[in-house]
């Protein structure tokens, strides 16, 4: 029990941040714009009413405290588990990854809820004018050529060290190439998900430039900067295992989704003010106000 | 620089880009080399078809409004404020009324000026 303290610390953690703390912070904000931004002044908000805003709210608050509870268990039952095995002794290291994947299910139900309203807003727009800015978007607008350097080269530099590890040479054991794929693959999703935000369809016909322009920078720089620590992430499993130390890959594995987290979400909660956001555009008397401001 | 289209007015939609786009120029709104947004982003931000943008940047670049880099994009052309006094709608009556004048006075009847122009026209359609 003492040998495991470090990853049940990081384990409760993880539990705590991604399906308690980030998801009460996610409600309280989407109850201060409720309560700041009511329905009846600023109806385009809410192209569904606000019961089954309500009731979203409610299956998303659920769904974390299920997700929650399951997490607990199986840190009761890694305890178990872990009796059977040396503290030097790999076992369970997928653990913080898996639950990590259960983790992010709400939030990303809450994602594809946000594209059903957008689609809902775009049929309900009646607006016959249509604005658009004539400046170009391109990727270093919004993200440091340095950043995205790092990002190149943490890949580069990666898939370099997995070579000179000797991790493809087992024929028996592919994780080399599968991490090395699923790498490839993440950064590919990333490049769609940014062209689509710099050169896409707008979701949202209502947003204001700025808050497009401010949205789109930081979808940009927070996936670069996964895409970096998505890398490193693979950087140190190569040399814990390279090391004999593939007992320590738990750690690694809750600590990596406990970041892209703090990445991601937190960030989000904290660079996205809903002060900075113009919510007039909403209003229903500006059926024909220039979104551009 | 923003640009307003009116997708229930009367004039057409390309017609709406290429007039905004000249006027923004006039206006020194949008300088000589100034980059404009690919036809897909604008395209994507008007809710319109990339046919309908890629046509209206046709036409401006005919008419050396602006002017395609390749993979660069596509920019403000040097002499676009120049350019854009030029009315290609004048040209072209002044050319045809030249013409016409020519083929006039070498006793054709209007009749045959018609049934030849609108067959030259099929002609280069086909």
């Amino acid at each position: 029990m003492p040998d495991n303290i470090i990853f049940y610390f990081i384990f409760l953690s993880q539990i705590i941040l991604i399906s308690y703390y980030y998801p009460n912070q996610v409600m309280n904000r989407m109850k201060r714009v409720i309560a700041k931004y009511p329905p009846a002044e600023y109806p385009k908000l809410y192209p569904e009413s606000t019961a089954t805003v309500v009731k979203g709210r409610r299956i998303f608050l659920t769904m974390n405290y299920v997700i929650l509870v399951i997490g607990i268990i199986l840190m009761f039952g890694y305890g178990l588990l872990s009796r059977e095995y040396e503290s030097t002794q790999k076992h369970a290291e997928g653990l913080p990854l898996f639950y990590g994947m259960l983790q992010v299910m709400p939030f990303m139900l809450i994602e594809f809820s946000g594209f059903k309203q957008f689609k809902l807003m775009r049929n309900a727009n009646i607006r016959t004018t249509r604005l658009a800015s004539l400046q170009r978007r391109n990727l270093f607008d919004f993200v440091s050529p340095i950043l995205f350097g790092v990002a190149v080269l943490m890949f580069s530099g990666y898939v370099i060290f997995e070579f000179l590890m000797g991790q493809f040479e087992s024929a028996a054991d592919n994780d080399g190439i599968i991490r090395v794929v699923t790498l490839i693959i993440c950064n590919l999703l990333f490049t769609v998900i940014i062209r689509f935000n710099l050169h896409g369809k707008k979701l949202n016909p209502h947003q204001a430039h700025d808050d497009r322009i401010r949205q789109i920078s930081f979808t940009i720089k927070s996936l670069i900067v996964t895409s970096i620590f998505a890398s490193l992430f693979f950087i140190v499993t190569v040399t814990l295992r390279e090391f004999n130390l593939e007992y320590l890959e738990i750690y690694a594995n809750g600590l990596y989704f406990q970041f892209i987290a703090l990445i991601s979400i937190g960030s989000l909660l904290k660079i996205m003010k809903i002060e900075d956001i113009n919510f007039d555009v909403y209003k229903a008397d500006l059926s024909a106000t220039d979104p551009a401001n | 620089m923003n640009i307003l289209i009116d997708i229930d007015g009367s004039t057409p939609l390309f017609t709406q880009l290429m007039e905004q786009i000249k006027a923004a120029v006039q206006a020194d709104a949008l300088l000589p080399g100034a980059a404009l947004p690919s036809i897909r982003q604008l395209a994507n931000d008007l809710d319109l078809n990339n046919k309908t943008v890629a046509k209206a940047y046709r036409l401006l670049e005919r008419d050396s409004i602006i002017q395609a880099k390749g993979y660069r994009g596509t920019f403000i052309h040097p002499e676009a404020k120049a350019n854009c006094t030029v009315d290609i709608n004048e040209w072209v009556t002044i050319k045809l009324s030249e013409t016409i004048d020519a083929l006039r006075e070498s006793e054709v009847t209007d009749s045959e000026i018609r049934i030849a122009f609108a067959n030259v026209m099929t002609n280069r359609k086909n």
